[in-house]
């Protein structure tokens, strides 16, 4: 044992003479792994000490992991990607035939695609979730207004990775599916126009599953990597948030005690993904067919919020109209750090914020439920 | 300006002249007065053959004054007996007729049929050539317009055959019109749009129009249904309803009523003969289970087969099969008319074995999927070992810890 240690340890110390072991170290934990700042100019041994010594809030306890469970949903999701790309064709003429070769001829392909798919709704949850959870804490007030925008932009920006995704496998269901969103897309004011623009047209053409794949695969994790990357640094340099009453401890105990229980969730939560991707499996559809519409077709379910909105309201109302109010919501929701101001920082100080917040909650959900039924 | 313009008004007057004269020499003058007869005239084929009034009518077109338009050669209104004679004056000249590729023979027929008897006989209520393609306004059977087109002509014949009066006089079936409407024969035409499913003309015939004799039925149902008349043909009723005068495809089918061929038949009709616990019935009774049977195996194969593909598994063969297992169920059905049990078996039975066998084949595709659920539970105790091995290294952490329990 020992033996072990030295021999690790100098093999450290030989790195250390030759690379900045405590930068990278620095680097790889940003993402939730490790939430105290460290100072890159020592060696990593003494870096970490020093780090570990000082006084930090109780980690690991609910809801402060969702952070990093959303950032390794996403490697996951990496992985798995990559994995499917190896057989992947983005042409519309190839692309239904090689997504069934994966499901049906590759070894375990149909496993690496049902984790990819639920491990895509899983992430959105969680996001959302978190979402939710910074909203009833105020995790937007001086100075986390930033980690708020960003926390929102990557719910967004995984949306729009997992609609890029559903295209991908371009059978019937999903074909349609995507039709009716763009569909909605076309209406919203600015950033629908925008959408279609970069999406080759409102309908489903070549360019539009080339565009899409690239952007699936390339643009979107690169964005998202940039916006967890932003995220967790701010939550490093501000320190993880705490609540009135919880104390702060510090050494080396509290962060194993973190560590540990952090791979206790994990290991959890990636054994119900793989059961849930084993006895849920997503049918798999027919392939596209484009003189008619399948029955179910309908825009992915975060999405349906907005398709119900459009729906419920008369005709008569102009659709630009429904549009801007969709958009002008997103773009609230955005910044709003910069419109709520109140200084009460406790939830039972801001009943009426989130009292409007649950109420905006429900009015979605019931929008959500109305767009199911009428798609 | 003016300069131009009278050259114009002179240019305009001459072809205005020229028009009449071409009108004149055309179709006549007889519009002058006939107007209204005129426009059904324009509407119709003849108009456009380069017909005219005089062709039928005699007189002198180019006048308009009634006493020289009405006198030489003019004939008035045709008699409803001279009619057909007249049309056949150019329907039966084979000159005439070649370039439209029509049959001569259609008075030849028409003077066979029972309204032509009738007609002879000094009949005054049958039905002439116009009764059914109009007088003035005739159009071409290609035209949906058309009284004798294939849509129109139960209606057309409607006219005389569902007409109360008619019917009484003549103890004609009543409403024959009507229950064509409610047969498959009707649907097929109308719902499902298709132009070979017979109207009236095709099993009465079209200008030798007369009704099929008792025996003649299975030959006229058979100019379609011709599987079917080949096993009727072998059976046992084909001597029975001979014996009794019963009309062969009509006994069960009923004549223009007639139900789509489903399983219901054989419940329905067989007990208006066949006594209830007779062999027959218990015959009926076989075959309708044996067509049943394969039907279902059928269905649950298909079931089967889309299951897999939800999967997706490998399944385009046992979709093929099924496909040849469909076409045997399709012929079974004309197989029914031999009212034997074997020789139904004999085509239902490939349906069966095709279904059962595919059944099988893809459900032991399914099942060995098994082997996903027996992965997870596997997965779950690794999972299980791993959290337990996890806490107790947390348990053992706080407690060898110096300060435990701060």
């Amino acid at each position: 044992m020992g033996d072990a240690r030295t021999r690790a340890g100098r093999v450290l110390d030989w790195l250390e003479v030759r690379l900045n072991i405590t930068e990278i170290f620095s680097f790889l934990t940003n993402f939730g792994l490790f939430t105290a700042e460290l100072d890159t100019k020592k060696p990593l041994r003494s870096a970490l000490d020093e780090a570990l010594a000082r006084p930090m809030p109780s980690y690991a306890r609910w809801p402060r992991v969702l952070g990093i469970l959303t950032m390794l949903l996403f490697l996951l999701q990496c992985l798995t990607g990559t994995l499917l790309a190896l057989y992947y064709r983005p042409t519309p003429e190839a692309a239904y035939d090689s997504v069934r070769m994966i499901v049906r001829d590759v070894t375990l392909g149909w496993f690496v695609q049902q984790v990819h798919f639920w491990g895509s709704a899983l992430l959105i949850v969680i996001l959302l979730i978190r979402l939710l959870r910074f909203f009833y804490d105020a995790i937007y007030k001086p100075p986390r207004e930033l980690l708020w925008v960003i926390g929102f932009l990557l719910f967004i920006a995984t949306t729009h990775a997992d609609f890029t995704g559903k295209v991908m496998t371009f059978d019937s269901r999903n074909y349609w599916s995507a039709t009716r969103s763009l569909e909605i897309f076309s209406h919203l004011p600015v950033v629908g126009s925008l959408f279609v623009f970069l999406a080759g047209g409102g309908d489903l053409s070549e360019v539009t599953l080339v565009r899409f794949y690239l952007a699936h695969i390339f643009i979107l994790p690169t964005v998202l990597f940039i916006l967890f990357y932003l995220h967790f640094q701010g939550v490093r340099h501000l320190g993880l948030s705490h609540r009135e009453g919880e104390q702060s401890e510090g050494g080396r105990l509290v962060y194993h005690r973190y560590l540990l229980n952090l791979s206790i969730l994990l290991t959890v939560v990636f054994a119900l993904l793989v059961t849930v991707a084993v006895l849920l499996p997503h049918p798999f559809a027919a392939p596209p067919d484009l003189l008619s519409t399948p029955a179910g077709a309908r825009p992915p379910w975060y999405l349906l919020p907005v398709y119900g909105f459009f729906e419920i309201l008369p005709r008569w109302v102009p659709m630009p109209f429904k549009g801007s109010i969709v958009v002008l919501l997103g773009v609230g929701i955005c910044i709003l750090p910069f419109l709520d101001r109140s200084a009460p920082v406790q939830p039972s100080g801001r009943r009426g914020v989130i009292i409007l917040g649950a109420m905006l909650l429900l009015i979605a959900l019931l929008l959500g439920v109305y767009g199911y039924r009428h798609a | 300006m003016r300069s131009v313009g009278r050259p114009r008004i002179g240019v305009v007057v001459g072809l205005l002249l020229l028009s009449g004269a071409v009108h004149a020499s055309d179709v006549g003058r007889c519009g002058v007065c006939h107007s209204d007869i005129r426009v059904q005239f324009d509407a119709g084929i003849h108009k456009s053959e380069g017909f005219a009034c005089v062709n039928c009518h005699g007189g002198n077109p180019a006048s308009d004054d009634m006493k020289i338009a009405h006198g030489g050669s003019f004939k008035g209104v045709p008699g409803r007996r001279e009619i057909p004679p007249l049309c056949a004056s150019c329907h039966s000249n084979i000159e005439l007729m070649k370039p439209y590729n029509l049959a001569t023979d259609q008075y030849a027929l028409y003077q066979s049929s029972q309204h032509g008897r009738l007609l002879a006989q000094g009949n005054p209520d049958v039905a002439v050539c116009t009764d059914c393609h109009g007088t003035h306004e005739i159009r071409p059977r290609s035209d949906p317009q058309s009284s004798v087109n294939i849509t129109n002509i139960p209606k057309t014949c409607g006219r005389c055959h569902s007409d109360a009066k008619i019917i009484a006089k003549y103890k004609l079936p009543s409403d024959p019109s009507a229950e064509y409407y409610g047969s498959v024969h009707a649907a097929a035409l109308y719902k499902a749009g298709n132009l070979n499913s017979p109207d009236c003309s095709r099993c009465h015939g079209v200008h030798g129009a007369a009704p099929p004799g008792v025996g003649d039925v299975s030959k006229v149902c058979g100019q379609c249904h011709a599987t079917a008349r080949r096993y009727f043909d072998m059976s046992p009723h084909k001597e029975a309803l001979a014996a009794g005068g019963n009309p062969e495809c009509a006994s069960c089918h009923s004549n223009h009523a007639i139900a789509p061929a489903d399983d219901k038949v054989l419940e329905t009709t067989c007990h208006s003969c066949h006594e209830p616990g007779s062999t027959a019935l218990g015959v009926a009774t076989q075959i309708e289970a044996e067509i049943a049977r394969a039907r279902v195996g059928v269905r649950e194969a298909e079931k089967l087969v889309e299951e897999a593909e939800e999967v997706p598994l490998e399944v385009d063969d046992y979709r093929s099969r099924l496909e040849d297992a469909r076409t045997y169920l399709t012929e079974a059905l004309p197989v029914v008319h031999s009212f034997s049990v074997k020789e139904v078996r004999d085509v239902t039975g490939r349906a069966t074995s095709i279904s059962e066998e595919v059944s099988v084949e893809v459900q032991e595709k399914i099942d060995r999927l098994r082997w996903r659920r027996y992965g997870l539970i596997i997965f779950w105790f690794y999972i299980l070992v791993t959290i337990a091995l996890l806490v107790r290294w947390r348990y053992g952490l706080e407690k060898s810890a110096p300060g435990a329990g701060a």
